[in-house]
């Protein structure tokens, strides 16, 4: 049962995240070096790795009640995010995102920076932006989806870290970004679970008995999911100009 | 003053991360708050109210796609 409601979520998530993370790092790499671009993604996997290391243990402290408040409202706003922008993408009132437009904007961006002598220490910056950005989502997402207690926080640090060895993996195999990667249905999936387990926990944190207990979670995620095909539908119109 | 800047701009990348849409940030916020009021202040709704507050921010979410598909 943790496999599913926190591993899948977990590594789902983190695969969009670290895609995203991977095509700056990528652009920079492939622009400026590998050296910078790669020591600013290092830097910023050990700053949060030390974040974590360091606030972790703080964290079975808190009240598990005002724990599962707090992290179920931080994950339904973040997976509310997600589902506005999947909902809107699949509608076509937004443009799709598309990883080789990002990659070649992040090479643009990379080559307008000011040339270094020595380190480049702008292009680390932002490989170190792109990566610790990404990753504190990463991170944030394990956190929430493990609130359950040690098994689930097991299960979903093994989905996260599943799918950073796939992408890095891929990424660093191909030397290109991983565009076949369906990053709007990924979006879409996940931000209906992140607003589904969200309501959940912040709701039993805030002191809701949820009918029939953990069964609730399954009629969450078919409400969530059934309202955003209907909001797609809604929404969706052929002659609509698309936004970039 | 230039750390300062960083601090800013630090802290409004923290938030586009949760926040991209006050709209959705009100629903949610409303919905949660009437899920703590109900839940502890109307005993007879603490089965219910998870389902009825979700409502309301599936609402204002709809209020929210609205707006932006018509901009």
């Amino acid at each position: 049962m943790d496999l599913l409601i926190a591993a899948l979520p977990a590594f789902l998530a983190s695969l969009v995240e670290f895609v995203e993370a991977l095509t700056i790092v990528l652009a920079v790499g492939l622009t400026r070096g590998w050296r910078p671009s790669l020591s600013g993604a290092a830097a910023a996997v050990l700053l949060l790795a030390a974040a974590v290391v360091g606030f972790g243990p703080a964290l079975a402290d808190i009240d598990p009640d005002v724990f599962k408040a707090v992290i179920g409202s931080l994950l339904l706003l973040f997976g509310l995010r997600w589902i506005h922008k999947a909902i809107l993408r699949y509608a076509g009132v937004v443009a799709l995102r598309d990883e080789e437009q990002k990659f070649a904007a992040g090479e643009a961006s990379a080559r307008s920076l000011p040339s270094a002598r020595g380190f480049d220490w702008a292009a680390a910056a932002v490989s170190f932006k792109a990566t610790g950005l990404e990753g504190l989502e990463v991170v944030f997402i394990v956190l929430a989806l493990g609130a359950k207690g040690s098994d689930a926080l097991t299960a979903a640090a093994f989905g996260a870290a599943l799918a950073a060895a796939v992408v890095v993996g891929t990424g660093f195999a191909v030397r290109k970004p991983l565009s076949r990667v369906p990053e709007n249905t990924l979006k879409f999936f996940v931000g209906g679970m992140l607003c589904s387990f969200g309501m959940f926990w912040a709701g039993e944190g805030l002191g809701v008995d949820w009918p029939g207990g953990d069964v609730a979670l399954p009629v969450l995620l078919a409400v969530t999911f059934g309202l955003s095909a209907l909001m797609v539908r809604a929404l969706r119109t052929s002659d609509r100009r698309v936004l970039a | 003053m230039k750390a300062l800047k960083l601090l800013r701009a630090s802290l409004l990348e923290l938030v586009s991360l949760l926040v991209d849409d006050v709209l959705t940030l009100v629903g949610a916020v409303i919905g949660l708050g009437g899920t703590y009021l109900l839940a502890h202040e109307v005993p007879s709704t603490r089965a219910w109210a998870g389902y009825a507050m979700y409502a309301i921010v599936w609402a204002v979410l709809a209020l929210s796609l609205t707006r932006a598909a018509r901009r």
